[in-house]
């Protein structure tokens, strides 16, 4: 079986699409870059971690979807590709500092926790699913977004943002919220993009569809109908969390 | 040290990977820990011919590899003496040649240390 991956060297600055030919089928894409690397060419570089979907470490894209490398099982003729809208360092290697970057932004974490609350069952399904997320990073390669607007916040920072806002101990809402209105949830086109590509089954657009309907009940609105407003001016003073 | 690139580390580690495996799991015996100190003393003495062939200054991991591999080879070596002077058998720890547990000389932590390039074992009883 013949795969194809696209490779980047800085120091060469090389740049080309190599083939390499497998003696097997039926085998995972991290094991096939496995034995390029150690059987074909040492220099292949590729992230990986747990081999077991479980770390995120892998991610990549296949024929232009993205997939984790140690679940995706190889056919015929692929191309594999570094992930997009992040600087590669070097073949399949990208640098995810740019993606990490927006989770400070967003303030996607927990900043103050309400004391001696009980949270039912049903409160903690709320954002059980977001919970999962393992960092791959495979929502941000795929949003279109990024084509136009290197500062969206996007779909990866986003959907953590959700984990913190749907959380019921979470007391600053308010700050999330507020963090999220330039370059975030407004710009989102919700294209549906992120959502297939989730190997952990969240769906970062939902997420943000959530978070905009949760900031117009907080007062705030989307600035594109929002003529003649100054922007994030829709929040009401009178509004009491 | 100059490292060339004669041998394959990655056949090598894919052969003690593969001998800790069936000799140095939870049933062992002095015979086989003595024959497969001998392959990890032999990638040792060798290293320096197994060197990576990737060069490059930028996400080598072909040399990460290399310098785990290396770090390996002294973690294989001290759990081979280590299994090979507890001279008993004691949990995950069974030696079918020597099947019995011994407190009297074995019930405590092993401890290992280097005296030049040598490995010392004691317990700590
Ligand atoms: S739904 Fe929104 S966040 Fe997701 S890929 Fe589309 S534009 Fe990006
Ligand atoms: S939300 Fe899903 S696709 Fe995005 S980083 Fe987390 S696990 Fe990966
Ligand atoms: S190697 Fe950990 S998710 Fe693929």
């Amino acid at each position: 079986m013949k795969i194809n991956i696209k490779r980047y060297n800085s120091e060469t600055d090389l740049q080309e699409i190599q083939e390499f030919s497998l003696p097997f089928e039926n085998s995972t894409l991290l094991d096939a870059l496995n034995y390029i690397k150690i059987k074909l060419d040492p220099s292949l570089s590729y992230s990986a971690g747990c081999r077991s979907g479980v770390c995120g470490s892998c991610g990549v894209r296949v024929n232009e979807t993205e997939e984790l490398a140690c679940s995706y099982k190889i056919s015929e003729g692929d191309l594999i590709e570094p992930q997009n809208n992040l600087p590669v360092v070097r073949d399949l290697i990208v640098d995810t500092q740019k993606m990490l970057k927006f989770t400070r932004i967003a303030k996607a974490w927990s900043s103050e926790n309400s004391e001696n609350i009980l949270v039912s069952e049903q409160q903690v399904a709320l954002n059980e699913v977001q919970s999962d997320c393992i960092l791959c990073g495979s929502c941000f390669s795929a949003c279109p977004v990024y084509a136009t607007n290197e500062d969206f916040i996007g779909p990866f920072a986003l959907t953590r943002s959700w984990r913190y806002v749907s959380d019921v101990r979470e007391n600053d809402v308010q700050e999330k919220i507020e963090s999220i209105q330039e370059n975030g949830i407004w710009d989102c086109t919700l294209c549906n993009e992120c959502v297939p590509v989730c190997p952990q089954g969240i769906a970062p657009k939902q997420d943000i569809a959530m978070l905009r309907s949760k900031a117009g009940i907080m007062g705030f609105m989307d600035p594109n109908f929002s003529s003649g407003m100054s922007f994030g001016g829709g929040f009401l003073e009178t509004f009491t969390p | 040290m100059n490292f060339t690139h004669e041998i394959e580390f990655y056949e090598q580690r894919a052969l003690v990977g593969r001998n800790f495996y069936e000799q140095a799991g939870i049933k062992r015996d002095q015979e086989g820990l003595e024959t497969l100190l001998k392959k990890v003393n032999y990638a040792k003495v060798h290293l320096s011919q197994m060197g990576p062939v990737d060069r490059s200054k930028i996400y080598n991991t072909n040399l990460v590899e290399f310098i785990e591999f290396s770090n390996s080879l002294e973690l294989a070596e001290i759990i081979l003496k280590g299994a090979l002077t507890r001279k008993e058998s004691r949990g995950a720890h069974f030696r079918e040649d020597i099947q019995s547990r011994d407190d009297k000389n074995f019930a405590g932590h092993t401890i290992v240390w280097k005296e030049e390039a040598d490995l010392c074992i004691d317990f700590i009883v």
